[in-house]
């Protein structure tokens, strides 16, 4: 049955998830095409010293797209299911209704996280051939909010969509957009070293608001 | 007797309005239902609670012997569930949508829907949001029918289809509950469609439950008079014997549930001079709209 469900997803999902992999694939290649530019035309000591002094980050461009590709795959998932109220179709089938909506979830985050798996290992790679390693393993810590940030918009997204009253929308979209900018503000490398683990913790915390919100759907809340 | 659903003495409102209060019906295995009633008097209300996508207020509600805002997966697996408007999974094609429910029933009857699709002008690769309503309604009924629930719960099946359409659900619908002993639960607000489909109903109003009693009953006992009287001036009033009534200038109609003389007795207690006395004969959309009445 569970098949079945990842299937149903898939469906709704597929486009996204492609359409944001050529995007991952196209940005990383502008991003390298750049850096090789600026790479020919100074002294790699003045890029060191850019990168070490002046917290230089090459890659900041793509500071914004796991947030858009996670909003995405929440809505490309939840918003079918919401219009018409079509989630009752989804809790009517012959499951538990909390493992249905977890279920869901858990299929989004993998997507997300195979999405972000290889925007990260290109990234990494790519930026490996080039720097230190040091340089490197700094770019990725930097990094890792950015990408939190883009598996918390799609836990909000999807428990805000479901979530039938629009009070608690307003305080979810507005405690959510705090802790995303939290998550965005870093301005240096590594800033959130020593406080990713309890980022981590808290975006995966989200998932679990959509029970509750489930949970109020299926009272009628209205 | 055996019922598969048992409503008792339920009551919602919706913040201060209320919907309704101490509903109570039953309904028997086997047998096909109707929920019938204008617009806002609790229908799909009612429906939602049965299928646990609303907590009432108050009462209970049992369904297959189970709370109904408690369903285990495997009671969930002998229902049948039609959303009004018959929403599915619009994302799907005709293919993927069967595959995809396949998995959830373990009596799932291919063929049934495939015969139902092949009857279709459409492509199995066609988009089901891509389907006028009436083909949605078809693909909706084919689902339900291969999933071979033991109750089907339909809300509003009439919405957005031509007559053509509600006939062929109907008669798909009559076919299924026959040949398998299954019990239908049905809402619709064309009546008419419903004569002669229906054994047993409820007719809701914005007071509450008008009458819950067996169609063939009601279409005998349930009559509507007419006549013409000279004394305009009296003042109707619904009662034990009159159920509703209409004036128009000097003619009158009322609706009761007594025969002839019960009627004429009534009328010479209350001094009232009347001619051209007769029972008119109702279809069920008539006499739902005399009990009703039209506002």
């Amino acid at each position: 049955m569970y098949k079945a469900l990842s299937y149903k997803e898939w469906l709704k999902v597929r486009w996204v998830v492609l359409g944001a992999l050529v995007v991952e694939v196209a940005v990383l290649i502008a991003l390298f095409i750049h850096l090789r530019a600026i790479i020919e035309f100074n002294k790699a000591n003045v890029i060191w010293s850019y990168i070490v002094f002046r917290d230089y980050m090459f890659f900041d461009q793509i500071k914004y797209i796991p947030l858009l590709i996670g909003l995405a795959t929440g809505i490309a998932q939840f918003y079918p299911e919401v219009q018409s109220s079509r989630l009752k179709l989804t809790l009517h089938l012959p499951l538990k209704e909390n493992n249905t909506l977890l279920f869901m979830m858990a299929t989004g985050f993998i997507y997300l996280l195979v999405m972000f798996l290889v925007f990260m290992g290109i990234l990494y790679f790519g930026s490996s051939v080039v720097f230190a390693s040091q340089i490197t393993y700094a770019e990725f810590i930097t990094a890792v909010p950015w990408f939190l940030s883009g598996f918390a918009a799609y836990f909000l997204s999807a428990v805000i969509m479901v979530e039938p009253l629009w009070s608690r929308r307003i305080v979810l979209a507005v405690a959510g957009v705090s802790f995303i900018e939290q998550l965005m503000s870093g301005e240096s490398y590594g800033e959130f070293k020593y406080v990713l683990l309890p980022f981590a913790l808290m975006t995966l915390v989200l998932s679990f608001l959509i029970i509750l919100s489930g949970f109020r759907f299926k009272r009628g809340a209205r | 007797m055996e019922y598969v659903v048992e409503v008792n003495s339920l009551t919602h409102y919706y913040g201060r309005k209320k919907v309704y209060e101490n509903l109570s019906f039953k309904i028997k295995k086997g047998s096909i239902f109707g929920l019938l009633g204008k617009n806002g008097t609790g229908k799909t209300t009612t429906i939602n609670i049965l299928n646990g996508f609303l907590k009432p207020k108050s009462g209970s509600c049992l369904i297959l012997g189970e709370d109904s805002y408690k369903i285990s997966p495997e009671t969930k697996a002998r229902i049948g569930f039609l959303i009004e408007g018959h929403i599915q999974y619009s994302f799907m094609n005709i293919r993927q949508i069967e595959r995809f429910y396949s998995e959830f029933y373990p009596r799932w009857k291919k063929e049934v829907y495939y015969d139902l699709m092949s009857r279709l002008k459409v492509l199995e690769n066609q988009k089901i949001s891509k389907m006028s309503c009436g083909q949605r309604s078809q693909v909706t009924l084919g689902l339900l029918l291969a999933q071979d629930p033991d109750l089907l719960i339909l809300d509003d099946y009439s919405m957005g289809l031509d007559a053509g359409y509600r006939k062929l659900f109907l008669d798909f619908l009559r076919e299924y509950a026959q040949a398998e002993n299954k019990t239908i639960f049905i809402t619709s607000h064309i009546i008419q469609d419903l004569d002669g489909f229906l054994e047993d109903c409820v007719i809701l109003d914005y007071d509450g439950v008008v009458l819950q009693m067996p169609i063939e009953e009601f279409r005998s006992k349930f009559k509507m008079y007419q006549f013409s009287t000279e004394n305009e001036s009296v003042k109707w009033a619904k009662d034990d014997v009159v159920k509703n009534f209409e004036t128009i200038k000097n003619k009158v109609t009322l609706y009761s549930f007594g025969d002839d003389e019960t009627m004429k007795n009534y009328l010479t207690t209350k001094q009232i001079h009347f001619t051209d006395f007769k029972c008119i004969p109702m279809d069920l959309e008539t006499a739902f709209v005399g009990i009703t009445g039209k506002y």
